[in-house]
């Protein structure tokens, strides 16, 4: 049986996931300050 | 005011920890990358092969240092999740909350490259033995805490809700530990502190570098998502109003 | 339904599945697999009857194993060094599959008293070392069996 599969697939799964969890809470971050920055201009247009 | 007061002060203000953390990240980052770089290149290039596994025990230089991981979080989140509780600090319940998704992450790397380990030394993907389980249990954990945070709508009783579950899912961590020991699996037992040779000097070199590498990967990933936690609890607040009215 | 009730809902149906998976999981673990196998010497004590599935665990007995000439049937001797068992197979053993290596059967005994593994899964010691370190070793009269 070859092992180089299972290393491969290991340090994939590995990536993938560790990327996941790297990029998520940046990804979220944009999206909240660009909905923030959307009602802030709502509001400011309303005073 | 004592020092020590004054840094739980400062420390536990939000628009302090998000400017001083923001600077600090990058860094966390860096030495991330680098250590992964030697630690990959001394596993993958210098390391020898296992006399026994052959090339298999370089998944080691991945499981390991994830498992040990998957713990050591949840050992600080029921830690802080304690002292959140008994003194109601904010900044703790944020970083308890923060902490839960990146252990889910590393103990599912732990599960999956186990698995991968598994199937062409032992035969199996999987097997239902007291470390294999345990370590499955305390992925549930995760998702418990990360779920009974997202189920209330009141973030400060959300966290203390998730921090006591923190606390009471920690009596799996020695159960982990100590499983190899306490009944017979098919996992092997600990290679520290053992009478065998443990592990030979040239494949704990990229396991200790790894694992120190994950350790910065969780504090840049933590605090990364304790910012974003902050944001997110806060967006009526002036310091955040501010920020977002200084951003282009 | 507003969408406060249903992420509500969805959060406490989540915790509900996660718990209970927990526990299924846990009790499974806890009513026969904490103990993940058998040792010889457990069987010989407790008498395991005929037909019924255990785990059987110790280390393949030197000079024990013997293969069928033109089937994958092969026969060995698990023993734990108080007690020995005969095993049959009729499968692919696992690489790490060896004389002096660690193995855990799961399979039932046979009227006949052998042990039928219906699988047969090779453990490993937690010691690692390149071949070379490993043959020093043995020379210097470490056992390097993999249990």
């Amino acid at each position: 049986m070859s092992y180089t599969p299972f290393i491969l697939a290991s340090y994939l799964l590995g990536t993938v996931i560790l990327s996941w969890a790297a990029f998520a809470p940046v990804l979220k971050k944009r999206t909240l300050l660009r909905q923030l920055k959307a009602r802030q201009a709502r509001m400011d247009k309303s005073q | 005011m004592n020092p020590i007061m004054l840094f739980i002060h400062k420390t536990g203000s939000p628009p302090w920890f998000y400017q001083k953390t923001g600077y600090l990240i990058p860094w966390l980052w860096a030495i991330f990358l680098v250590l992964t770089a030697i630690g990959l290149y001394l596993g993958f290039v210098k390391a020898p092969v296992d006399y026994q596994q052959g090339t298999t025990v370089r998944i080691m230089y991945l499981h390991v240092p994830s498992a040990w991981m998957s713990m050591m979080i949840y050992g600080f989140m029921a830690i802080m999740g304690f002292i959140a509780l008994v003194w109601r600090i904010r900044m703790l319940e944020v970083l308890v909350i923060s902490s839960a998704p990146v252990g889910a992450a590393f103990t599912m790397i732990a599960l999956l490259t186990g698995s991968m380990w598994g199937r062409p030394m032992w035969g199996t993907f999987w097997v239902w033995d007291a470390r294999l389980t345990s370590e499955l249990v305390l992925l549930f954990l995760y998702f418990g805490v990360i779920a009974l945070y997202n189920a209330y709508d009141e973030p400060r009783k959300a966290a203390r809700a998730a921090s006591l579950l923190s606390i009471v899912g920690a009596f799996n961590l020695p159960i982990i530990y100590f499983s190899v020991e306490w009944w017979n699996t098919l996992h092997q037992g600990s290679s520290f502190g053992g009478d065998g040779p443990g592990i030979h000097p040239e494949m704990l070199w990229p396991l200790l570098i790894m694992a120190t590498a994950v350790k910065f990967f969780y504090g840049a990933n933590l605090l990364t998502r304790a910012r974003l936690t902050l944001l997110k609890q806060d967006h009526r607040k002036r310091w955040v109003q501010d920020l977002v009215s200084e951003e282009h | 339904m507003t969408p406060t009730r249903k992420r509500r809902l969805i959060g406490v149906l989540v915790i509900i599945i996660g718990v209970g998976a927990a526990s299924v999981v846990a009790m499974k673990a806890l009513n026969e697999n904490m103990l993940y196998f058998w040792s010889p010497s457990d069987v010989k004590e407790q008498s395991v009857p005929a037909g019924k599935r255990i785990r059987l665990g110790g280390l393949v007995a030197g000079g024990s194993v013997s293969r069928a000439p033109d089937s994958l049937e092969v026969s060995f001797i698990v023993t734990d060094g108080a007690a020995s068992i005969e095993t049959r197979f009729d499968g692919i053993l696992p690489d790490l599959f060896r004389e002096g290596q660690g193995v855990i059967a799961i399979g039932e005994f046979s009227r006949e008293g052998y042990f039928q593994a219906a699988e047969v899964l090779a453990k490993h010691d937690e010691n690692y070392m390149p071949p070379e370190v490993a043959d020093a070793l043995e020379k210097a009269g470490h056992t390097e069996s993999g249990q």
